[in-house]
């Protein structure tokens, strides 16, 4: 039996057709019809232009007919499509008037806003036909993937150990070892290498659709293509980036990336998109018509009063998203990849914009912010800041956050970093930091939980050029090296850039299992960036956006030449995940609470008890007491970590534990490997209880507890008989 | 393209050859045809993967249906499958569902 609602009504050129279904938007498959649905507030006609896959000549339009027109929504049905065979786009007509904010061209075909499946940069770096009149075109999605029991983990946002990474970056280097590198299938590949590091979260830099020939250009310096790597520019905010895809060459891309995300959730791992919401791929006046200018230009772009883009993202254009309509669509995007592709949380990408009205003004109660805190489909979801944006509004720690948003803390980036090249007068700044940041987040509700720690991002040096080099090196990039980060708080060692002096490169190693001891054990999350773990270099480049080649690809040779510091990393991150005091979701008290003997929290500094600030501010001691961690009847142990960024050896007095406990040593930076580190659990029993010297630059991380009693083997008797 | 598949039945197992390509011009035809078997004790299903050369997402339903709708849990054989389609399948994660056979 046929259902009416399915009931061809209309004809156009052999093709039947009926009125669509205003919702959703986009293409859907119903029945044996596709329904395709398309918002414009301001476009007069509407037509659907349908092409077979790959050819350049639509096979049909079909106008929009005025019974198709309801409200602002055209709608329509069209029944028996080849759906897998079939590539769409529309052409809208209205005024083209700048100065009111209106750019509609019906001669150019436009991609759906909502498109889940994009194709025409289905292969990574093969040049387009140029010519092609339809360049970014949608295509339909038939979702049945079969995701048997997977839902998101939901794993408690203290509990996260965060790996951003970049999925061509990840495997395209020749040493990676896989089938398929710089795609999803060649992440699937190195799971068990997370696993195995010990992360439970992975950050996918932009995965959405984007062009990689975007402003791609052969470098000045070398001749070699720049192109659009890291793909902060979308062409669309629902499909995912064909070429990213071993598969997407069979436009196969939704298969794959479900896969992945199946695979990881499968290990334990969560999956974070970055999503960049602030702005697109259509630039400003001069760009091109690729969607949203030609069907909405007015309702999608924040336009200064005389019709031109303002430019708060410094990429050309603004995305308008206190727009209740482009709100919806941020929303409808953010639910699809929760419910469609079980994505774990997201980082939303310059999100200081989010929180702009329509003239560019920051709002004290962004409509789009909340409703995304208050979502019921995101309301296990993560929802971190990158609480900035390129206009200068820079909200770390008071980013509208009705206690669902958390933020990158980008002053935990500064104060460590200053702090490990040894600056003076940061220290009190490090002290909040690492008890979570209770300055920025204490407020609100937020806690803890709130603070995404991080010494190292996509954004600036990896963390072996933070310490190989003092200033920026991004010749390359062919901008004169006026791109990126001029204040990066590095140190170079003594030696600017790769060296074959010994002392330099153990201090330098030295000076990154510092740092990464200051992640792991500083409250609050902590993401580590990709490749940090074996001492990853882009050769001091502190922006290889555009670098898809060795600067920015992982060399997997470095697992081997830098063994120690993937030990360090691999059991740094267990013992963060092994000691529950570390994770904290609130702040802390600094004080025994619960009559317990001991804070919950303390300072200390050479002297047991007294956070004496001396030796120019650069030695600092914390405890922590485990028995303020007891939720389920099992306390941790405690956890003592004196830091000395002072360039001599200081003695530091160890606060003196309850009776039968012992300080046992996990950690000590200066020792080199295998001493450096020990596996979490089987720590050595300090021989002086009093007092531990930590060399110049070090970091020690001691644990006070019962000392495991050997069991004494029962001697046998020999007999005679 | 073959647009007519011919099912064969031998006790609880069914046999089909598949011609070049498996898309959504000719996957819903065989889809109807496998589900005349549905709960019907089917135990295996053997394609005859000889001759394709390309599947596509609807294609790869039609043996996840295979799989999981039939009923009983049959096992899937896949004859003489190409490098190509058997790549499509890791990638994608439904190889687990299948076993592989050369004749």
């Amino acid at each position: 039996m046929q259902r009416v609602d399915l009931f061809p009504t209309h004809e156009y050129q052999g093709l039947k057709l009926r009125t669509g279904r205003p919702y959703p938007f986009g293409a859907t498959v119903v029945g044996n019809a596709v329904n395709f649905s398309i918002y414009s507030r301001y476009a007069t006609d509407c037509t659907l232009v349908l092409f077979h896959n790959h050819e350049e000549e639509p096979f049909v339009e079909i106008p929009f007919k005025k019974e198709f027109h309801l409200g602002n929504v055209f709608s329509m049905m069209v029944f028996d499509l080849d759906y897998e065979n079939l590539e769409y786009g529309f052409r809208m007509d209205g005024p083209f008037d700048p100065q009111q904010g209106h750019r509609f061209d019906k001669t150019k075909i436009l991609m759906d806003p909502y498109a889940k499946l994009i194709v025409g940069r289905d292969v990574w770096g093969k040049q387009p036909d140029w010519n092609n009149k339809y360049q970014y075109r949608s295509r339909v999605v038939f979702d049945d993937f079969d995701w048997g029991d997977d839902l998101p983990l939901e794993t408690p946002v203290n509990d996260l150990v965060i790996y951003e990474m970049h999925v061509r970056n990840f495997t395209c280097g020749a040493a990676s070892g896989v089938r398929h590198p710089g795609t999803f299938a060649g992440i699937a590949e190195k799971i068990p290498y997370l696993k195995e590091l010990g992360v439970n979260c992975v950050e996918l830099m932009p995965i959405h659709e984007f062009d990689e020939f975007e402003n791609s250009r052969p470098s000045p310096v070398d001749g070699h293509m720049l192109y659009n790597l890291w793909g902060y520019s979308n062409v669309g905010f629902f499909a995912p980036k064909a070429a990213y895809a071993s598969t997407g060459k069979f436009s196969m891309q939704v298969d794959e990336l479900k896969n992945l995300v199946k695979q990881l959730h499968a290990n334990g791992i969560e999956v974070i998109l970055d999503v960049v919401f602030n702005h697109t791929a259509e630039g400003n006046e001069n760009g091109p018509y690729i969607s949203y200018r030609g069907i909405d230009n007015k309702t999608y772009y924040m336009l200064t009063q005389d019709g031109y883009y303002f430019n708060f993202s410094g990429c050309g254009n603004t995305l308008n998203c206190n727009n209740p309509n482009v709100r919806d669509m941020i929303v409808d995007s953010l639910r699809y990849w929760v419910t469609d592709y079980h994505v774990d949380g997201f980082r939303f990408d310059l999100a200081a914009i989010l929180g702009r009205d329509q003239n560019g003004c920051p709002m004290s109660n962004p409509p789009l912010l909340e409703s995304l805190a208050h979502d019921p489909i995101l309301g296990k979801t993560k929802l971190i800041a990158e609480a900035w944006d390129a206009g200068g509004l820079y909200q770390v720690g008071s980013f509208p956050s009705w206690g669902r948003w958390a933020e990158w803390n980008g002053k935990f980036r500064d104060a460590m970093r200053r702090f490990l090249k040894s600056d003076e007068h940061v220290l009190d700044d490090v002290k909040e930091r690492i008890i979570g940041s209770p300055d920025l987040y204490a407020s609100q509700n937020r806690g803890i939980k709130a603070s995404v720690n991080f010494i190292t991002a996509h954004d600036g040096f990896t963390m072996m050029d933070l310490v190989s080099y003092d200033g920026k090196h991004n010749e390359q990039n062919g901008e004169d090296n006026r791109d990126g980060e001029d204040r990066n708080n590095s140190w170079n060692c003594g030696w600017e850039g790769e060296c074959d002096i010994e002392s330099i490169n153990y201090l330098r190693h030295k000076q990154i299992k510092n740092a990464v001891t200051m992640l792991m054990t500083s409250q609050g999350i902590p993401m580590v960036l990709s490749g940090d773990e074996m001492g990853n270099t882009q050769w001091g480049n502190n922006n290889a956006y555009c670098q898809d080649n060795e600067i920015a690809w992982l060399d997997w040779n470095n697992l081997e030449k830098n063994a120690d510091l993937f030990n360090y990393y691999k059991k740094i991150i267990k013992f963060r995940r092994m000691h529950k005091v570390l994770r904290y979701e609130y702040h802390l008290g600094h004080n025994d609470y619960r009559n317990l003997g001991y804070p919950d929290f303390s300072w200390h500094g050479v002297k047991a008890w007294q956070p004496w600030t001396g030796y120019n501010n650069l030695t600092l001691a914390f405890m922590l007491n485990g028995q303020y961690a007891d939720y389920d009847g099992t306390p941790d142990d405690f956890i003592y970590v004196a830091m000395n960024m002072h360039w001599d050896m200081h003695g530091f007095e160890l606060p003196q534990l309850p009776e039968e406990y012992k300080w046992h040593v996990f950690a000590n930076t200066e020792m080199a490997p295998p001493a450096d580190i020990c596996e979490p659990g089987e720590e050595p029993v300090v021989e002086n209880q009093g007092e531990v010297l930590v060399a110049g630059r070090s970091i020690m991380v001691l644990v006070g507890k019962k000392p495991v009693q050997k069991k004494k083997s029962k001697k046998v008797k020999k007999t005679n008989d | 393209m073959e647009n007519q598949f011919e099912v064969k039945q031998d006790g609880a197992i069914l046999s089909i050859v598949l011609g070049n390509e498996l898309t959504t011009v000719n996957a819903p035809q065989l889809m109807d045809e496998l589900n005349k078997y549905r709960d019907k004790g089917i135990e295996k299903v053997v394609f005859d993967a000889s001759k394709l050369t390309y599947i596509a997402s609807s294609g790869v339903r039609v043996i996840v249906f295979a799989k999981q709708k039939l009923g009983g849990d049959p096992v899937i054989e896949f004859v003489n499958c190409q490098k190509d389609i058997y790549d499509i399948f890791e990638l994608i994660g439904v190889q687990d569902y299948i076993e592989f056979v050369e004749k």
